[in-house]
Protein backbone atom coordinates (compact mmCIF):
# COMPACT_ATOMS: atom_id res chain seq x y z
CA UNK A 1 0.00 0.00 0.00
CA UNK A 2 1.41 3.01 -0.66
CA UNK A 3 0.23 6.44 0.76
CA UNK A 4 0.57 8.90 -2.15
CA UNK A 5 -1.26 11.84 -0.44
CA UNK A 6 1.44 11.59 2.24
CA UNK A 7 4.55 11.29 0.01
CA UNK A 8 3.06 14.14 -1.47
CA UNK A 9 2.57 16.16 1.20
CA UNK A 10 5.94 15.40 2.03
CA UNK A 11 7.53 16.09 -1.48
CA UNK A 12 5.35 19.24 -1.77
CA UNK A 13 5.79 20.99 1.46
CA UNK A 14 9.50 22.40 0.59
CA UNK A 15 8.41 23.14 -2.96
CA UNK A 16 5.26 25.21 -1.63
CA UNK A 17 7.81 26.86 0.69
CA UNK A 18 9.79 27.63 -2.29
CA UNK A 19 7.39 29.31 -4.05
CA UNK A 20 6.22 31.92 -1.64
CA UNK A 21 9.84 33.01 -0.81
CA UNK A 22 11.48 33.41 -4.75
CA UNK A 23 10.09 35.70 -6.95
CA UNK A 24 9.59 35.67 -10.62
CA UNK A 25 10.76 33.59 -13.15
CA UNK A 26 12.25 30.96 -10.36
CA UNK A 27 8.87 31.28 -8.39
CA UNK A 28 6.74 30.21 -11.73
CA UNK A 29 9.46 27.10 -12.41
CA UNK A 30 8.68 25.74 -8.78
CA UNK A 31 4.85 26.53 -9.24
CA UNK A 32 4.86 24.33 -12.71
CA UNK A 33 6.79 21.29 -10.76
CA UNK A 34 4.30 21.69 -8.05
CA UNK A 35 1.86 21.85 -10.41
CA UNK A 36 3.07 18.72 -12.47
CA UNK A 37 2.91 16.57 -8.80
CA UNK A 38 -0.56 17.66 -8.03
CA UNK A 39 -1.03 16.07 -11.74
CA UNK A 40 0.18 13.31 -10.82
CA UNK A 41 -1.89 12.68 -7.63
CA UNK A 42 -4.74 13.78 -9.31
CA UNK A 43 -4.29 11.22 -12.42
CA UNK A 44 -4.14 8.36 -9.85
CA UNK A 45 -7.45 9.11 -8.12
CA UNK A 46 -9.10 9.88 -11.35
CA UNK A 47 -7.43 6.41 -13.16
CA UNK A 48 -8.79 4.39 -10.13
CA UNK A 49 -11.64 5.67 -10.31
CA UNK A 50 -12.14 4.78 -14.40
CA UNK A 51 -10.75 1.26 -13.92
CA UNK A 52 -13.26 0.38 -11.00
CA UNK A 53 -16.33 2.44 -13.01
CA UNK A 54 -15.02 0.24 -16.44
CA UNK A 55 -14.47 -2.56 -14.27
CA UNK A 56 -10.76 -3.50 -15.45
CA UNK A 57 -7.96 -4.75 -13.72
CA UNK A 58 -4.83 -3.04 -12.76
CA UNK A 59 -2.66 -4.29 -15.77
CA UNK A 60 -5.16 -2.98 -18.14
CA UNK A 61 -5.68 0.09 -16.49
CA UNK A 62 -2.09 0.60 -16.73
CA UNK A 63 -1.79 1.39 -20.44
CA UNK A 64 -5.39 1.64 -21.29
CA UNK A 65 -6.48 4.25 -19.01
CA UNK A 66 -4.20 5.99 -16.96
CA UNK A 67 -2.01 7.04 -20.13
CA UNK A 68 -5.32 9.16 -21.80
CA UNK A 69 -5.87 10.56 -18.16
CA UNK A 70 -2.21 11.45 -17.23
CA UNK A 71 -1.71 13.29 -20.44
CA UNK A 72 -4.99 15.14 -20.05
CA UNK A 73 -4.56 15.88 -16.48
CA UNK A 74 -0.82 17.04 -17.61
CA UNK A 75 -2.17 19.16 -20.16
CA UNK A 76 -4.57 20.89 -17.72
CA UNK A 77 -2.61 23.61 -15.65
CA UNK A 78 -0.77 24.65 -19.29
CA UNK A 79 -4.26 25.20 -20.53
CA UNK A 80 -4.76 27.39 -17.71
CA UNK A 81 -1.64 29.18 -17.66
CA UNK A 82 -2.01 30.20 -21.48
CA UNK A 83 -6.07 31.16 -21.14
CA UNK A 84 -5.79 33.09 -17.97
CA UNK A 85 -2.50 34.56 -18.29
CA UNK A 86 -2.27 34.19 -21.71
CA UNK A 87 1.36 33.23 -21.79
CA UNK A 88 3.59 33.65 -25.02
CA UNK A 89 5.26 30.51 -26.96
CA UNK A 90 8.71 30.65 -25.04
CA UNK A 91 6.90 30.69 -21.31
CA UNK A 92 4.51 27.88 -21.94
CA UNK A 93 6.91 25.79 -23.85
CA UNK A 94 8.97 25.26 -20.90
CA UNK A 95 6.07 25.26 -18.71
CA UNK A 96 5.02 22.08 -20.45
CA UNK A 97 8.29 20.88 -19.94
CA UNK A 98 8.19 21.78 -16.33
CA UNK A 99 4.88 20.11 -15.33
CA UNK A 100 6.37 16.52 -17.25
CA UNK A 101 9.24 16.87 -15.09
CA UNK A 102 7.22 17.67 -11.78
CA UNK A 103 4.82 14.87 -12.61
CA UNK A 104 7.55 11.99 -13.39
CA UNK A 105 9.61 13.51 -10.56
CA UNK A 106 6.50 12.31 -8.17
CA UNK A 107 5.78 8.96 -10.10
CA UNK A 108 9.30 7.86 -9.74
CA UNK A 109 9.02 8.99 -5.78
CA UNK A 110 6.03 6.70 -6.27
CA UNK A 111 8.10 4.03 -7.93
CA UNK A 112 10.37 3.74 -5.22
CA UNK A 113 8.24 3.72 -2.02
CA UNK A 114 6.53 0.66 -3.75
CA UNK A 115 9.35 -1.57 -5.43
CA UNK A 116 12.63 -0.45 -3.35
CA UNK A 117 16.10 1.14 -4.32
CA UNK A 118 18.16 -1.98 -4.33
CA UNK A 119 18.44 -2.38 -7.75
CA UNK A 120 20.27 0.47 -9.25
CA UNK A 121 19.65 -0.75 -13.40
CA UNK A 122 15.93 -0.77 -12.79
CA UNK A 123 16.14 2.57 -11.29
CA UNK A 124 18.17 4.51 -13.53
CA UNK A 125 15.86 3.11 -16.04
CA UNK A 126 12.97 4.41 -14.69
CA UNK A 127 14.34 7.38 -13.79
CA UNK A 128 15.48 7.84 -16.72
CA UNK A 129 12.90 6.11 -19.12
CA UNK A 130 10.12 7.90 -17.39
CA UNK A 131 11.29 11.25 -16.99
CA UNK A 132 12.25 10.78 -20.93
CA UNK A 133 8.75 9.79 -21.59
CA UNK A 134 6.87 12.35 -20.13
CA UNK A 135 9.17 15.18 -21.59
CA UNK A 136 9.29 14.04 -24.52
CA UNK A 137 4.85 14.05 -24.49
CA UNK A 138 5.05 17.28 -23.08
CA UNK A 139 7.30 18.34 -25.58
CA UNK A 140 4.88 16.74 -28.31
CA UNK A 141 2.10 18.88 -26.64
CA UNK A 142 4.13 21.62 -26.67
CA UNK A 143 5.42 21.44 -30.38
CA UNK A 144 1.52 21.04 -31.37
CA UNK A 145 0.55 23.80 -29.47
CA UNK A 146 2.56 26.51 -30.94
CA UNK A 147 5.02 25.27 -33.73
CA UNK A 148 2.66 23.65 -36.34
CA UNK A 149 -0.13 26.16 -37.32
CA UNK A 150 -1.32 29.80 -37.37
CA UNK A 151 -5.16 29.90 -36.90
CA UNK A 152 -7.09 29.12 -33.56
CA UNK A 153 -9.09 26.31 -35.12
CA UNK A 154 -6.21 24.55 -36.89
CA UNK A 155 -4.65 25.18 -33.68
CA UNK A 156 -7.52 23.06 -31.60
CA UNK A 157 -7.61 20.50 -33.77
CA UNK A 158 -3.48 19.76 -34.27
CA UNK A 159 -3.29 19.96 -30.68
CA UNK A 160 -5.84 17.42 -30.14
CA UNK A 161 -4.30 15.08 -32.96
CA UNK A 162 -0.77 15.53 -30.44
CA UNK A 163 -2.66 14.52 -27.70
CA UNK A 164 -3.97 12.07 -28.59
CA UNK A 165 -0.93 10.50 -30.83
CA UNK A 166 1.23 11.12 -27.11
CA UNK A 167 -1.19 9.68 -25.22
CA UNK A 168 -0.51 6.08 -27.37
CA UNK A 169 3.16 6.46 -27.52
CA UNK A 170 2.37 6.89 -23.32
CA UNK A 171 0.10 3.81 -23.20
CA UNK A 172 2.86 1.63 -25.60
CA UNK A 173 5.47 3.30 -22.61
CA UNK A 174 3.81 2.11 -20.33
CA UNK A 175 2.91 -1.92 -21.71
CA UNK A 176 6.91 -2.45 -22.69
CA UNK A 177 7.83 -1.08 -18.85
CA UNK A 178 5.29 -3.57 -17.48
CA UNK A 179 7.45 -6.43 -17.97
CA UNK A 180 10.99 -6.87 -17.70
CA UNK A 181 14.29 -7.81 -20.02
CA UNK A 182 14.57 -6.65 -23.45
CA UNK A 183 11.50 -4.96 -23.45
CA UNK A 184 12.57 -2.77 -20.56
CA UNK A 185 15.24 -2.08 -21.77
CA UNK A 186 14.01 -0.87 -25.44
CA UNK A 187 10.76 1.23 -23.59
CA UNK A 188 13.67 2.87 -21.56
CA UNK A 189 15.90 3.75 -23.53
CA UNK A 190 13.79 4.81 -26.99
CA UNK A 191 12.46 7.97 -25.22
CA UNK A 192 15.85 9.02 -24.51
CA UNK A 193 17.22 8.13 -27.94
CA UNK A 194 13.78 10.40 -29.09
CA UNK A 195 15.18 13.47 -26.61
CA UNK A 196 18.37 13.45 -28.05
CA UNK A 197 16.93 13.25 -31.62
CA UNK A 198 14.22 15.93 -30.59
CA UNK A 199 16.65 18.46 -29.00
CA UNK A 200 19.17 17.84 -32.61
CA UNK A 201 16.21 18.73 -34.96
CA UNK A 202 15.05 21.92 -32.80
CA UNK A 203 18.89 22.89 -32.57
CA UNK A 204 18.81 22.79 -36.54
CA UNK A 205 15.13 23.54 -37.61
CA UNK A 206 14.61 26.18 -34.89
CA UNK A 207 11.20 24.54 -34.21
CA UNK A 208 11.29 25.08 -30.59
CA UNK B 1 -1.92 -16.31 -38.36
CA UNK B 2 -3.39 -14.16 -40.89
CA UNK B 3 -4.23 -11.22 -38.26
CA UNK B 4 -0.92 -10.87 -37.72
CA UNK B 5 0.81 -11.03 -41.33
CA UNK B 6 -1.91 -8.27 -42.47
CA UNK B 7 -0.74 -5.94 -39.52
CA UNK B 8 2.48 -6.67 -40.22
CA UNK B 9 2.37 -5.90 -43.70
CA UNK B 10 1.05 -2.27 -42.97
CA UNK B 11 3.68 -1.98 -39.95
CA UNK B 12 6.13 -2.18 -42.93
CA UNK B 13 4.62 0.06 -45.50
CA UNK B 14 3.86 2.43 -42.53
CA UNK B 15 7.49 2.33 -41.29
CA UNK B 16 8.88 2.59 -45.24
CA UNK B 17 6.69 5.89 -45.75
CA UNK B 18 7.57 6.89 -42.27
CA UNK B 19 11.36 6.63 -42.92
CA UNK B 20 10.88 8.15 -46.52
CA UNK B 21 8.88 11.28 -45.54
CA UNK B 22 11.56 11.58 -42.32
CA UNK B 23 13.99 12.01 -45.44
CA UNK B 24 11.83 14.49 -47.22
CA UNK B 25 11.34 16.43 -44.15
CA UNK B 26 14.89 16.97 -43.63
CA UNK B 27 15.37 17.77 -47.36
CA UNK B 28 12.31 19.97 -47.86
CA UNK B 29 11.85 21.55 -44.02
CA UNK B 30 8.10 21.57 -45.46
CA UNK B 31 5.37 21.78 -43.18
CA UNK B 32 3.48 19.57 -45.25
CA UNK B 33 5.92 16.91 -44.87
CA UNK B 34 5.68 16.81 -41.03
CA UNK B 35 1.74 16.68 -41.54
CA UNK B 36 2.14 13.86 -43.58
CA UNK B 37 4.24 12.37 -41.43
CA UNK B 38 2.38 12.76 -38.67
CA UNK B 39 0.07 10.87 -39.64
CA UNK B 40 1.95 7.92 -41.14
CA UNK B 41 3.31 7.79 -37.03
CA UNK B 42 -0.08 8.32 -35.36
CA UNK B 43 -1.49 5.42 -37.45
CA UNK B 44 1.46 2.91 -37.02
CA UNK B 45 1.18 3.85 -32.90
CA UNK B 46 -2.22 2.79 -33.01
CA UNK B 47 -1.08 -0.55 -34.83
CA UNK B 48 1.63 -1.20 -32.67
CA UNK B 49 -0.44 -0.64 -29.62
CA UNK B 50 -2.94 -3.06 -31.06
CA UNK B 51 0.21 -5.37 -31.17
CA UNK B 52 2.12 -4.90 -28.34
CA UNK B 53 -1.12 -5.70 -26.37
CA UNK B 54 -2.01 -8.57 -28.15
CA UNK B 55 1.48 -9.85 -27.74
CA UNK B 56 1.63 -9.05 -24.08
CA UNK B 57 -1.58 -10.09 -22.68
CA UNK B 58 -1.85 -12.42 -25.44
CA UNK B 59 -5.49 -11.03 -26.82
CA UNK B 60 -6.61 -8.00 -28.34
CA UNK B 61 -7.17 -5.07 -26.35
CA UNK B 62 -10.22 -4.88 -23.82
CA UNK B 63 -10.82 -1.73 -23.95
CA UNK B 64 -9.70 -0.22 -27.34
CA UNK B 65 -10.04 3.80 -26.48
CA UNK B 66 -5.62 4.27 -27.08
CA UNK B 67 -5.79 2.57 -30.51
CA UNK B 68 -8.72 4.48 -31.73
CA UNK B 69 -7.32 7.80 -30.15
CA UNK B 70 -4.27 7.21 -32.31
CA UNK B 71 -5.89 6.94 -35.73
CA UNK B 72 -8.56 9.65 -34.74
CA UNK B 73 -4.86 11.64 -34.65
CA UNK B 74 -3.60 10.34 -38.09
CA UNK B 75 -7.01 11.40 -40.15
CA UNK B 76 -7.32 14.88 -38.30
CA UNK B 77 -3.18 15.42 -39.78
CA UNK B 78 -4.57 13.98 -42.95
CA UNK B 79 -7.37 16.72 -42.63
CA UNK B 80 -4.90 19.42 -42.08
CA UNK B 81 -2.54 18.02 -44.56
CA UNK B 82 -4.69 18.47 -47.16
CA UNK B 83 -6.08 21.77 -46.25
CA UNK B 84 -2.45 22.99 -45.92
CA UNK B 85 -1.79 21.64 -49.47
CA UNK B 86 -4.72 23.29 -50.88
CA UNK B 87 -3.91 26.85 -49.18
CA UNK B 88 -0.18 25.85 -50.46
CA UNK B 89 -1.00 25.74 -53.77
CA UNK B 90 -4.49 27.87 -54.48
CA UNK B 91 -4.00 30.58 -51.99
CA UNK B 92 -5.28 31.28 -48.52
CA UNK B 93 -8.82 32.18 -49.89
CA UNK B 94 -9.14 28.96 -51.93
CA UNK B 95 -12.55 28.13 -50.59
CA UNK B 96 -13.83 31.41 -52.87
CA UNK B 97 -13.24 28.46 -55.76
CA UNK B 98 -16.23 26.13 -54.82
CA UNK B 99 -19.13 26.89 -56.78
CA UNK B 100 -21.66 28.77 -54.50
CA UNK B 101 -24.85 28.47 -57.04
CA UNK B 102 -26.01 24.98 -58.80
CA UNK B 103 -26.74 21.08 -58.21
CA UNK B 104 -23.01 20.40 -57.51
CA UNK B 105 -22.65 22.32 -54.91
CA UNK B 106 -24.72 19.34 -52.81
CA UNK B 107 -23.06 16.54 -53.83
CA UNK B 108 -19.61 16.68 -51.02
CA UNK B 109 -22.56 17.36 -48.05
CA UNK B 110 -24.11 13.45 -48.92
CA UNK B 111 -20.52 12.41 -46.85
CA UNK B 112 -21.86 13.22 -43.70
CA UNK B 113 -25.28 10.99 -44.51
CA UNK B 114 -23.30 8.42 -45.31
CA UNK B 115 -20.48 8.12 -42.71
CA UNK B 116 -23.37 8.66 -39.87
CA UNK B 117 -25.71 5.90 -41.39
CA UNK B 118 -22.70 3.51 -41.37
CA UNK B 119 -21.75 4.84 -37.80
CA UNK B 120 -25.62 3.37 -36.87
CA UNK B 121 -24.91 0.26 -38.60
CA UNK B 122 -21.35 -0.46 -36.42
CA UNK B 123 -23.04 0.87 -33.52
CA UNK B 124 -25.35 -2.36 -33.32
CA UNK B 125 -21.53 -4.30 -32.03
CA UNK B 126 -19.11 -1.21 -31.44
CA UNK B 127 -19.31 1.28 -28.97
CA UNK B 128 -21.47 4.47 -29.36
CA UNK B 129 -18.89 7.07 -28.54
CA UNK B 130 -16.25 5.55 -30.49
CA UNK B 131 -18.19 5.55 -33.98
CA UNK B 132 -19.65 8.65 -33.23
CA UNK B 133 -16.44 10.52 -33.63
CA UNK B 134 -15.25 8.33 -36.02
CA UNK B 135 -17.95 9.27 -38.05
CA UNK B 136 -17.58 13.18 -37.38
CA UNK B 137 -13.84 12.49 -38.98
CA UNK B 138 -14.56 10.57 -41.55
CA UNK B 139 -17.40 12.73 -42.88
CA UNK B 140 -15.47 15.65 -42.49
CA UNK B 141 -12.79 13.67 -44.47
CA UNK B 142 -14.55 12.91 -47.44
CA UNK B 143 -16.60 15.77 -47.35
CA UNK B 144 -13.74 18.08 -48.19
CA UNK B 145 -11.89 15.44 -51.00
CA UNK B 146 -15.12 14.94 -52.39
CA UNK B 147 -15.83 19.11 -52.55
CA UNK B 148 -12.02 19.39 -53.52
CA UNK B 149 -12.16 16.93 -56.21
CA UNK B 150 -15.21 18.29 -57.94
CA UNK B 151 -14.41 21.89 -57.90
CA UNK B 152 -10.74 22.26 -57.37
CA UNK B 153 -8.89 21.89 -61.32
CA UNK B 154 -5.71 21.35 -59.89
CA UNK B 155 -3.79 18.10 -60.90
CA UNK B 156 -1.89 17.40 -57.99
CA UNK B 157 -4.93 18.93 -55.25
CA UNK B 158 -7.26 16.66 -57.34
CA UNK B 159 -4.94 13.01 -57.47
CA UNK B 160 -4.03 13.67 -53.50
CA UNK B 161 -8.23 13.47 -53.13
CA UNK B 162 -9.25 11.15 -55.12
CA UNK B 163 -6.49 8.87 -52.98
CA UNK B 164 -8.30 10.02 -49.86
CA UNK B 165 -11.64 8.95 -51.02
CA UNK B 166 -10.31 5.34 -51.63
CA UNK B 167 -8.38 5.95 -48.52
CA UNK B 168 -11.69 6.28 -46.95
CA UNK B 169 -13.44 3.54 -48.83
CA UNK B 170 -10.74 0.81 -48.05
CA UNK B 171 -11.53 2.04 -44.17
CA UNK B 172 -15.23 2.08 -44.64
CA UNK B 173 -14.50 -1.70 -46.51
CA UNK B 174 -12.75 -2.58 -44.08
CA UNK B 175 -15.19 -1.80 -40.89
CA UNK B 176 -18.21 -3.04 -42.91
CA UNK B 177 -16.25 -6.19 -43.48
CA UNK B 178 -15.35 -7.08 -40.10
CA UNK B 179 -18.88 -6.33 -39.17
CA UNK B 180 -20.34 -9.09 -41.08
CA UNK B 181 -17.75 -11.73 -40.91
CA UNK B 182 -15.05 -12.08 -38.22
CA UNK B 183 -13.00 -15.46 -39.87
CA UNK B 184 -9.17 -15.03 -40.07
CA UNK B 185 -9.26 -16.71 -44.15
CA UNK B 186 -7.83 -14.85 -47.32
CA UNK B 187 -11.16 -14.49 -48.61
CA UNK B 188 -12.16 -12.45 -46.16
CA UNK B 189 -12.53 -8.78 -47.90
CA UNK B 190 -11.65 -7.26 -44.37
CA UNK B 191 -7.88 -8.09 -45.26
CA UNK B 192 -8.20 -6.76 -49.03
CA UNK B 193 -9.51 -3.52 -47.81
CA UNK B 194 -6.25 -3.22 -45.56
CA UNK B 195 -3.60 -4.40 -47.94
CA UNK B 196 -5.59 -1.16 -50.09
CA UNK B 197 -5.26 0.52 -47.19
CA UNK B 198 -1.34 0.15 -46.98
CA UNK B 199 -1.08 0.97 -50.90
CA UNK B 200 -2.90 4.19 -50.14
CA UNK B 201 -0.19 5.35 -47.55
CA UNK B 202 2.70 4.41 -49.90
CA UNK B 203 0.95 6.64 -52.88
CA UNK B 204 0.66 9.54 -50.86
CA UNK B 205 4.13 9.52 -50.55
CA UNK B 206 4.54 9.20 -54.69
CA UNK B 207 1.75 12.12 -54.90
CA UNK B 208 3.93 14.18 -52.87
CA UNK B 209 7.48 13.27 -53.78
CA UNK B 210 6.26 14.14 -57.39
CA UNK B 211 4.93 17.49 -56.69
CA UNK B 212 8.54 18.29 -54.91
CA UNK B 213 9.89 17.28 -58.20
CA UNK B 214 8.35 18.76 -60.63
Amino acid sequence: MTYMENTYICLAAPLFLAVLCVKGSFRRALTFMLAGMTCCLLSAYVSSFFAALFEIDLATAAHAVAPAVEECIKFLPILFYIVVFEAGKDNSINGIILVSVGFATFENVCFLTSYGTENLISVLLRGFGTGAMHVLCGTAIAIGLFSMWDRAWIRIMGTFAVLCFAITFHAIFNIMVSTSGISLWIASTVPMLLIILVFAISQRLKVI
Amino acid sequence: MMDVFDTAIQIVSLLICLAISLWFIYKTRDKAWVLLNLFYVSYLLGDLYWQAVAFYYGDTPQISVVSDLSWYASYIFLILFIFMECERRLGRDFQSLFDKAGFKRFIPYLAYPFAAGMAVLYMQIGKPVSNTIYAIITGVLLYCSIRNVLFIKDRYIRNLNILVIINCFGEYGSWTSSFFREDADISNPYYWFNALISLCFLIYLIIKGKEVAT
